[in-house]
């Protein structure tokens, strides 16, 4: 390990899949300490290898695999790494975090980043096993699902254990919101899983035994034990541990926060009894994601019996459920389970997939889908039969309607026309998550204004503060106390959310699981750990100044691939009063001015409010 | 005895923004604190929060007490107690 790289494995590992070679070379103290590591670190990468232009399923796309210097097993959280890269659904900024071990994994290997460029002749797999890489020819695993593949992998190398990364038919297919797989965790959105397709780079797997050496071993050892105790009696550990996200299905179905029948109401009323069912009759066991969590919010199901029969499987959680009942009317959870199945085996974000099928639903409805495309389905809005059936058809891109969908919502939108691009709803071409705006305002913003599009979580859940009354331990930072902020209010939520955004892009960046600070864990943890890690003086405004690095960094990005101001939207549809359900009557919950709060949220930012880019001064504040 | 109820997250819409003392008998149990929560605030309740058969909460919403999750109706309180009362608040990762 490099004497000047304390808490980092020291390392990064470049990957040039034209020649099948790679190279070692360290990383710079100060550069990690500027930018920290994960979607921070790959920030800066890409915007100064990658040029603008690049085409995303192209040779030149660059992959980035990022650790942070908490993506240790023994953090809470640590389980972790991000994925970054050129989106090919957006074309702007593309970044996915998944669980498992595989971050944690390249750092006893000897990585804290991997870099790949070019493009293999043939399906290739990689094998890293401390510090040394091979290439091994894939071209027989074509075609198998992400389990098949993980198996048939381990069994070539004479490892049941070794962690994978790996693409399912969906990233081979080029489907532009394909996913990489951690067995049945998921770097989901912006479409990773087709880069890696477009590379001929079907996997990574990757073990080691190094040890990453703390600055000061016994200073860590005790804030972690002391950390563990404390959220292992924090109210929402135990609610994360207990119910996991699905156990938001019935309050967020009652708060106007569950997008219905493709975001015509943020409610539906079914969420209770759709709970009920899930709980009853799906729900096995909570389990962690990467060795080490003690949170374990994951959860495990199955269907027993039935037409939706569906064997064991991990991931069907709030999102990936939402997106496959309420965005599509369907009542039949069975159903559902078995489309994240699905979407786990054949390597596809489930949260794009259920809104794909719920954009064709309403084409269909309005009949301005061609008779060509629809090929005598039956689209009806809630039709279970029908959903395994149309992940099965995106996923390989089977006819010509699987063909089109598998394009995302806005190309597929446009390659329609007849009025689809109206409900075709995204932001800067990432299809929406099962989180409503008009339940919070400052979720609002968020989505207007994340640099990967309509996103929920990267960087922040902004309706868990106004809506949920959540301050993440960022009181004492600035953010304002939400138990005395109304949700509808539109004031003063733009500079809010740019102090969140700060805040809650920091497990992006550090290498852990957001969910930890639902949980109880704030920035004063993680500066800590970071601190006994790395032996850097380093607090929490630091980090948050690493954070709002972060945030720039990405936005210079995209201001390159041509965002402006402009790109920084809602959907119409999402401004408005819901069309049904408990809040159709409630004027308050219609999103008024967007336009003022984005102007508060720039002139907080430090960009122009006009063209909505960082101010010279702004950059230079931030050392970019 | 008496309990203090203190309630997390959204669920403030339906007890306010305060913490309640609530006076039981002695030696009461979480069946008797639910039976004054349904009395105080039962007809403000969605369906999604409240059984009004069984009396309790439904489905994902918890209470703590002494960092203890009360899963069972004939649990015992604690004179003076801090009682939360919580549903998880969360997404999804991705």
């Amino acid at each position: 390990m490099p004497e000047c790289a304390k808490g980092y494995a020291g390392y990064q590992l470049r990957v040039d899949l034209d020649r099948l070679e790679t190279r070692i070379e360290t990383v710079a103290e100060a550069t990690n300490r500027k930018f920290l590591g994960g979607a921070g670190y790959a920030a800066r990468l890409l915007y100064d290898e990658l040029a603008p232009g690049t085409d995303p399923l192209g040779p030149k796309n660059i992959l980035v695999l990022a650790t942070g210097p908490l993506s240790l097993s023994q953090v809470p959280g640590g389980g972790s790494i991000m994925l970054c890269f050129k989106s090919p659904l957006t074309n702007v900024w593309g970044e996915s975090r998944v669980g498992g071990d595989f971050g944690p994994d390249l750092k006893k290997a000897g990585f804290d980043y991997m870099v790949i460029k070019g493009r293999a002749s043939e399906p290739v797999y990689m094998v890293i096993e401390n510090q040394k890489i091979t290439f091994h020819k894939a071209a027989h695993l074509l075609g198998k699902t992400v389990s098949e593949k993980t198996a048939a992998i381990r069994e070539e190398i004479g490892d049941k254990k070794i962690t994978i990364l790996c693409i399912g038919p969906a990233g081979e297919k080029l489907v532009r919101f394909a996913a990489v797989m951690s067995e049945d965790r998921a770097a989901g959105r912006c479409g990773g899983g087709a880069v890696w397709g477009s590379k001929n780079l079907i996997a990574v797997a990757v073990k080691g035994s190094m040890k990453v050496e703390p600055a000061q071993p016994e200073r860590l050892k005790n804030i972690l034990h002391d950390a563990f105790k404390e959220i292992k009696d924090n109210p929402m550990f135990i609610g994360m541990n207990s119910f996991g996200t699905i156990g938001d299905l019935p309050g967020n179905d009652d708060s106007g926060d569950w997008p219905t029948k493709n975001w015509q109401s943020n409610s539906w009323g079914k969420g209770p009894e759709l709970f009920d069912h899930y709980a009853s009759k799906n729900f096995l066991k909570g389990f962690g994601c990467y060795k080490g969590c003690t949170m374990a919010c994951a959860r495990k199901v199955h269907v027993a019996e039935g037409p939706f029969k569906t064997p064991v499987h991990g991931g069907a959680e709030y999102e990936s459920i939402s997106c496959f009942t309420a965005y599509l009317l369907n009542e039949n959870m069975d159903a559902a389970i078995q489309c994240t199945y699905l979407c786990n085996e054949y390597g596809l974000d489930t949260i794009s997939t259920g809104a794909m099928i719920a954009f064709a639903m309403e084409c269909y409805e309005k009949g301005i889908l061609p008779a060509e495309l629809v090929e005598g389905l039956d689209l009806r809005w809630g039709n279970a039969e029908i959903l395994p059936v149309m992940v099965k058809m995106i996923a390989l891109r089977e006819g010509p309607l699987g063909n089109l969908l598998a394009e995302g919502v806005r190309n597929a939108a446009r390659i329609i026309g007849k009025g689809a691009e109206e409900f075709a709803i995204h932001v800067k071409g990432l299809e929406g998550p099962a989180h409503d705006p008009r339940s919070g305002k400052a979720l609002g913003v968020t989505y207007a204004t994340a640099n990967r599009g309509m996103c929920h979580i990267h960087p922040l859940e902004g309706m868990a503060w106004d809506r949920g009354k959540l301050d993440w331990g960022l009181g004492k930072y600035g953010v304002p106390d939400p138990n005395f902020v109304e949700r509808w209010d539109e004031q003063n939520k733009g500079g809010v959310v740019q102090l969140l955004q700060n805040g809650l892009i920091l497990p992006d960046v550090i290498g852990t699981c957001k969910f930890y600070m639902y949980g109880g864990i704030t920035i004063d943890h993680w500066a800590n750990f970071i601190a006994a890690l790395t032996g850097w003086n380093i607090d929490g405004n630091e980090l948050l100044k690493a954070g709002e690095r972060a945030i720039n960094m990405q936005r210079l990005f995209n201001v390159r691939e041509g965002i402006t101001a402009k790109d920084d939207f809602l959907p119409e549809r999402l401004r408005a009063v819901p069309s049904f359900g408990k809040y159709s009557t409630e004027e308050g919950c219609g999103i008024h001015d967007l336009e003022s709060m984005l102007l508060d949220y720039y002139q907080a930012r430090g960009w122009d409010p006009v063209i909505g880019i960082p101010k010279e001064e702004k950059l230079k504040e931030l050392g970019l | 005895m008496i309990v203090i109820v203190k309630v997390i997250g959204d669920l403030k819409d339906y007890f306010g923004k305060e913490p309640h003392e609530i006076e039981l008998p002695e030696h009461a149990r979480v069946r008797e604190l639910y039976q004054r929560i349904e009395q105080f605030w039962g007809a403000e309740f969605p369906p999604y929060l409240w059984d009004f058969e069984k009396h309790q909460f439904r489905g994902p919403i918890f209470l703590v007490m002494n960092k203890k999750a009360l899963q069972d109706l004939d649990a015992a309180l604690e004179n003076g107690s801090e009682i939360n009362i919580i549903r998880a608040i969360a997404g999804g990762r991705y």
